[in-house]
C-alpha cells in the first residue's frame, strides 16, 4: 500500500529523537452496513475507511500518532511530531525489510461488494418470516455489514507484513411484547469470509425460530431466584468465559498487575476438567486472523490446561513490561488505536469421551438451564459479572421442564472457574460477538460446549 | 489540506450527474487533536491524531444515497458514486430528505481561539503533570489519581451542495480532567473533575486536580440513609447528566417515531414555571457552538421551554417537513461517516439568582443528590423513568451534615421536571457527548431513595 522507500524514511524520522523502535500500520477497509426495522430498509451506508498509525517506543514508553493522509510530506511531518515526545539522540537504525511469509489459511471466495438488493433480501427474508409467526412479535430489526480491510505492518527491526480480512456478519432480533413485558430473541452469525459462507442459510426458518423463541420466553413464568446448579448452554454460553475470565488474563491488566490471576501462572485456577483455549488461527473464523496486528503470526494459546494457568495474552509492548514474548494477541479496531493484547476466539474445549448434554442435565435435579445467554456487564476489577439470559428453562428431576422468564446469573469469574463440574463432550459450538476494549472493537468468537456450574446465584423475579 | 476541495468537488458533482442524481452535497470535515495522559507522574500516553474524510450523499427521486471515504483522492470519486446510487436502490424510508440552499442568514459565533491554537505540546505535557501532582498532594488520603488527560483539538468543517450552499467553519476546543482516588478505614471514593473550553488561560490544572480531590475526599465516610421520601437537590453536573440521558425527548425525530411523551404538546406547560431549557448555538466558548448545523441551516439560540411551557422540538429539515415546523438548525451529523440526525448544540437549564449555599437552605432538610452511575441501563427515555445508584450529602437545616452512599433515586424525568422548586446560578457545561448538556443544581421536591432498610 506504501512504498518501501518511504516507509523506511518514516520510521527512521520516527526513531531520530533516540527512540529504539518504530512501527507503521497502514489500512484501507471498505465497509457496508444495511440497517432493517420492521422489514424496511431505513439505512445503507459505504464507506473507505483509510490511515496510517505510527509507535514509536522508548523502552517501555510509548507514543501513538494517526493520520488518514499518508502523502509523503504528510506522513514525515506526524513522525517528527510524534517523535519530539522522545528526547534523546538516534541510536538505532532501520533494518533492510523482509517480507513476512506466513501460510494461507483464510481463503476468501465471493467478495462483497456486488448486489445489494440480494443482503437486503436476506434481512426481509427473516423479518417476514418473524412477524408471520403473529401480533406478538411487536419488532423486528436487522442489520447486515461486511468490509474488506488491507493492512501493511512495518518496523523498525526489518517485519514487512500484509495481510487482507473480510468480514460478513447478519444479526437479526424479534421482539416479543405484550402490555408489560419484552422478550428478546436473536441471531448473529459472522465470519472471516466472503458471502460463501451464507450459502446454506435459511433465513425463513431462522427468523421464524427467533419470533417462537421471543414469543414463548414473553408468556413464560418469571425465573425463581436463589443459589442453584446452572447449566449453560453451547456457543454463546462463553461469553462468561470471555468476559469475566480471559480479559484478566490479558497482558493489558497483567503488566498493571491489576488482574486476580496476576502470579498465578502453573497453578490452580479453574476445576481440572477445564481446559480454556484462545486460537486465533482458526480457519475463516469471525476471531481468526494470519497475523496479529503488530505482524506476529497467531497461534492457538492453551490458558487453561487441566484447570492450570498456562499463558497470559500477551502483545509486543506489555511483554517488554513483563519480560515475556507475544502470544500474537496485539490487536485494535482500527489505525486510530495503538494495539494492546486481546482475544480471537476463546472458548472452553468439549471433554475427552462422550458426555452427551443430556448428560449433563440428567445429573441435575433441580436447577436453572440457560440455553441461550443475552448481553451482561464485569467489573474488570474484581471479575464480579451480571448476564441476562435470553433463553432459559427449569430443570427438574433430570429433565428440560418449562421456560422461564427474566433469569440472570451473577457470580465472580474466578469463582466460576472453579464450580464447573460437568463439560459436555458432544455439542461444542461457537458464536460471535464484538468486544469493545482499550484498542477498539474487535470481532471474537466465544464458545463452549454444554457445561455446569455447580453453583450460582440467579436473579430472578419469582 | 490536502486536496484541492474545489476541484474534487467539481469533479465529483459532474460524476454524480451523469450517473443520474439529480443534486448533490460534500459534506468534508479535518479534524485533528493531542491528548497527554499522565499516570504517577510520568506521561503515559501520547496521541496526536490527524483525521479527515468526507461524504457524498446525492438524491435519485425521491431517495437520498450515502458514502463516504478518508481516502481523499480523484480516484475514489467512482466509488462514492457508484456505492450511493447502489444505497438509495434500497432505502425504503418514505420521509424525503432535502438540501439547504444556504440561503441564511449566518451568525458567526467565535469558535476559533489563536491563542489555544499556539499553545506548545510542551506546555501541554506541563499542564497534564501539574494537574496530576495537585490531585495527588491536594489530601493525605489521595491513593491514587486513576486519570489524568489534557486534550486538545481543532476541527474545519466544509460543506457545499447543488443548491448553492457553501459554507466553512473552523473551531478549538481543551478537554481536560482527572479523577482522583482517596481512601480511608477501608472505604474508597472517586472524585472526576473536568474543565472544557477555548481558553487556555482560563485553565488552571492546579485548581482543577485540588477540585477533584476534594470532590473524592468530601465522600469519606460516607453511609446509606433510611429508605423513604426525602427532599432533594440535584448537582449541577449531575442534572446534566439526566439531562443528556433524556434530552432525545426533546428530537422531533423521536417524537415522530413515537418515541417521545411529549408529542403533540408544543405549546402546553410541561414543566413547573421555574424550568426553562434553552439550545443556544451561538454562545462563545461553549464547545458545542456551531454557526451552522449539519445541513448547513443556520443554528439559533432558542427557548425550548420557556417558563414551563414547550416551545419547540429540535428539528432537521426531515422532521420539520413532516411537521410543517421550520427547521431549528438542529440537523447534525455524528460525523462524515453517518447520516443527518438531530441533536442539540448546548442544551441547558437556564440558571437561577440564588447561590447554591441558598439553594439548600431554601430545601431545608433533605438530599443533596450526586456522583449517578448506570444511566446507560437505569434511564429510559421513552418512559421518563430512571432509577439511579447515587450518593450524596444528608442536608439538615440548609448544612450538609455527612456524605451519603449506597442510595437509589428513582424517579420520572417528566415529573421531576413539574416538580422543580427552583434552581441556583451555578451553571455547569458537560463535556462535548453528540452536544453539550448543562444545568445548575437543582430543588426538584421530593424523590423516592432506597437505602438501608
Amino acid at each position: 500500500m506504501l512504498d518501501k522507500h518511504l516507509v523506511q524514511d518514516v520510521l527512521t524520522a520516527a526513531l531520530s529523537t533516540g527512540g529504539d523502535f518504530a512501527e507503521l500500520f497502514v489500512e484501507n477497509n471498505a465497509k457496508n452496513n444495511i440497517a432493517m426495522v420492521g422489514g424496511v430498509i431505513e439505512k445503507a451506508l459505504t464507506g473507505v475507511d483509510y490511515g496510517a498509525g505510527l509507535r514509536i517506543f522508548n523502552g517501555t514508553n510509548a507514543v501513538y500518532a494517526y493520520t488518514n493522509d499518508t502523502a509523503r510530506e504528510n506522513l514525515l511531518r506526524v513522525a517528527l511530531e510524534a517523535a519530539r515526545a522522545l528526547k534523546g539522540t538516534p541510536h538505532v537504525t532501520v533494518l533492510p525489510f523482509v517480507k513476512l511469509a506466513y501460510p494461507v489459511v483464510h481463503v476468501f471466495r465471493d467478495l462483497p461488494g456486488g448486489d445489494k438488493s440480494r443482503l437486503a433480501g436476506m434481512l426481509k427474508t427473516a423479518s417476514d418470516a418473524a412477524k408471520a409467526v403473529g401480533p406478538v412479535i411487536a419488532q423486528t430489526s436487522g442489520q447486515y455489514t461486511d468490509s474488506i480491510q488491507d493492512v501493511l505492518i512495518a518496523n523498525s527491526e526489518g517485519l514487512w507484513a500484509e495481510d487482507r480480512r473480510v468480514y460478513t456478519r447478519l444479526s437479526f432480533q424479534a421482539v416479543a411484547a405484550n402490555e408489560t413485558e419484552k422478550q428478546t430473541a436473536s441471531f448473529s452469525p459472522g465470519c472471516l469470509s466472503g458471502l460463501e459462507f451464507y450459502e446454506g442459510f435459511d433465513w425463513k426458518t431462522m427468523g421464524a425460530q427467533a419470533a417462537e423463541t421471543a414469543a414463548t420466553m414473553l408468556s413464560a413464568p418469571v425465573a425463581p431466584s436463589g443459589k442453584m446448579p446452572v447449566v449453560i448452554g453451547p456457543g454463546f454460553g462463553g461469553v462468561i468465559l470471555h468476559e469475566a475470565c480471559v480479559h484478566s488474563l490479558e497482558a493489558t491488566f497483567i503488566a498493571k498487575g491489576a488482574s486476580v490471576f496476576c502470579g498465578k501462572l502453573g497453578q490452580p485456577i479453574a476445576s481440572e476438567i477445564v481446559t480454556a483455549v484462545d486460537d486465533g488461527t482458526m480457519p475463516n473464523e469471525w476471531g481468526s486472523l494470519h497475523i496479529d496486528d503488530e505482524g506476529t503470526p497467531t497461534k492457538r494459546n492453551v490458558l487453561v490446561e487441566n484447570g492450570v494457568l498456562k499463558t497470559y495474552l500477551v502483545d509486543r509492548l506489555n511483554g517488554l513490561k513483563m519480560g515475556t514474548p507475544s502470544t500474537g494477541s496485539a490487536r485494535r479496531e482500527s489505525y486510530r488505536y495503538a494495539p494492546t493484547s486481546r482475544m480471537t476466539n476463546t472458548f472452553f474445549a468439549p471433554s475427552e469421551g462422550v458426555t452427551t448434554p443430556e448428560d449433563v442435565v440428567a445429573a441435575t435435579d433441580y436447577g436453572l438451564y440457560a440455553k441461550k445467554m443475552g448481553g451482561g456487564s464485569v467489573n474488570p476489577a474484581t471479575g464480579e459479572f451480571n448476564f441476562a439470559v435470553e433463553e432459559a428453562y427449569l430443570i427438574r428431576g433430570g429433565k428440560v421442564a418449562g421456560p422461564v422468564r427474566g433469569a440472570t446469573l451473577i457470580g465472580r469469574g474466578s469463582e466460576v472457574l472453579m464450580n464447573i463440574d460437568r463439560i459436555a463432550s458432544a455439542d461444542w459450538s461457537q458464536a460471535q460477538g464484538m468486544c469493545g476494549s482499550l484498542s477498539g472493537s474487535v470481532p471474537t468468537n466465544v464458545g463452549q460446549p454444554t457445561i455446569r456450574v455447580s453453583e450460582m446465584i440467579v436473579g430472578g423475579r419469582g | 489540506m490536502s486536496i484541492d476541495f474545489n476541484a474534487f468537488k467539481e469533479n465529483l458533482f459532474a460524476q454524480a450527474k451523469q450517473a443520474g442524481f439529480s443534486d448533490c452535497e460534500i459534506y468534508y470535515t479535518n479534524e485533528s487533536s493531542l491528548t497527554v495522559n499522565v499516570f504517577e507522574g510520568e506521561v503515559s500516553e501520547y496521541k496526536s491524531a490527524g483525521e479527515a474524510g468526507l461524504s457524498f450523499r446525492g438524491r435519485l427521486g425521491d431517495k437520498m444515497g450515502y458514502a463516504y471515504s478518508e481516502k481523499l483522492s480523484d480516484e475514489v470519486i467512482p466509488f462514492l458514486v457508484e456505492n450511493a446510487r447502489q444505497n438509495a436502490g434500497i432505502i425504503e424510508d418514505e420521509d424525503i430528505e432535502e438540501f439547504y440552499p444556504g440561503v441564511g442568514p449566518y451568525e458567526t459565533p467565535a469558535l476559533y481561539n489563536k491563542a489555544l491554537a499556539a499553545v506548545t505540546p510542551a506546555q501541554k505535557i506541563e499542564a497534564a503533570l501539574t494537574l496530576d501532582k495537585a490531585t495527588r498532594r491536594a489530601d493525605p488520603r489521595v491513593e491514587s489519581v486513576d486519570y489524568c488527560s489534557v486534550i486538545t483539538q481543532t476541527g474545519q468543517l466544509f460543506i457545499a451542495n447543488t443548491l448553492g450552499l457553501n459554507l466553512t467553519e473552523t473551531a478549538n476546543a481543551l478537554v481536560s480532567y482527572a479523577e482522583a482516588r482517596a481512601a480511608e478505614n477501608g472505604q474508597v471514593k472517586t472524585g472526576f473533575g473536568i474543565h472544557t473550553g477555548d481558553s487556555w488561560s482560563d485553565f488552571d490544572p492546579a485548581a482543577a486536580g485540588e477540585k477533584a480531590a476534594q470532590k473524592a475526599v468530601s465522600l469519606l465516610g460516607a453511609k446509606s440513609v433510611p429508605t423513604g421520601k426525602y427532599r432533594v437537590v440535584i448537582k449541577n453536573e449531575d442534572m446534566s447528566e439526566l439531562l443528556q440521558a433524556f434530552w432525545s425527548v426533546f428530537s422531533a425525530e423521536a417524537a415522530q417515531k413515537g418515541f417521545s411523551l411529549l408529542k403533540g404538546k408544543v405549546g402546553t406547560k410541561i414543566a413547573s414555571e421555574a424550568v426553562t431549557l434553552r439550545d443556544d448555538a451561538l454562545r462563545p466558548g461553549w464547545l458545542g457552538s456551531a454557526g451552522f448545523d449539519g445541513e448547513g441551516v443556520p443554528t439559533q439560540n432558542k427557548a425550548v421551554i420557556e417558563n414551563g411551557v414547550l416551545k419547540t422540538f429540535l428539528h432537521n429539515l426531515k422532521t420539520a417537513r413532516k411537521d410543517a415546523a421550520a427547521p431549528t438548525g438542529n440537523g447534525f451529523r455524528a460525523s462524515f461517516k453517518s447520516s443527518v440526525g438531530v441533536r442539540p448544540t448546548n442544551l441547558y437549564l437556564a440558571p437561577g439568582d440564588g447561590s447554591y449555599d441558598g439553594l439548600l437552605a431554601e430545601m431545608g432538610d433533605g438530599l443533596v443528590i450526586a456522583n449517578f452511575s448506570g444511566l446507560h441501563a437505569g434511564a429510559n427515555s421513552t418512559s421518563g423513568d430512571f432509577s439511579l445508584i447515587a450518593s450524596g450529602w444528608l442536608v439538615e437545616k440548609g448544612v450538609p451534615v455527612r456524605p451519603v452512599e449506597q442510595i437509589t433515586v428513582a424517579g420520572n424525568f417528566f415529573t421531576l421536571l413539574q416538580n422543580v422548586v427552583s434552581l441556583s446560578d451555578d451553571l455547569f457545561m458537560g463535556p462535548p457527548s453528540g452536544g453539550v448538556f448543562g444545568a445548575p443544581s437543582v430543588y426538584a421536591g421530593e424523590l423516592n431513595v432506597s437505602g438501608e432498610g
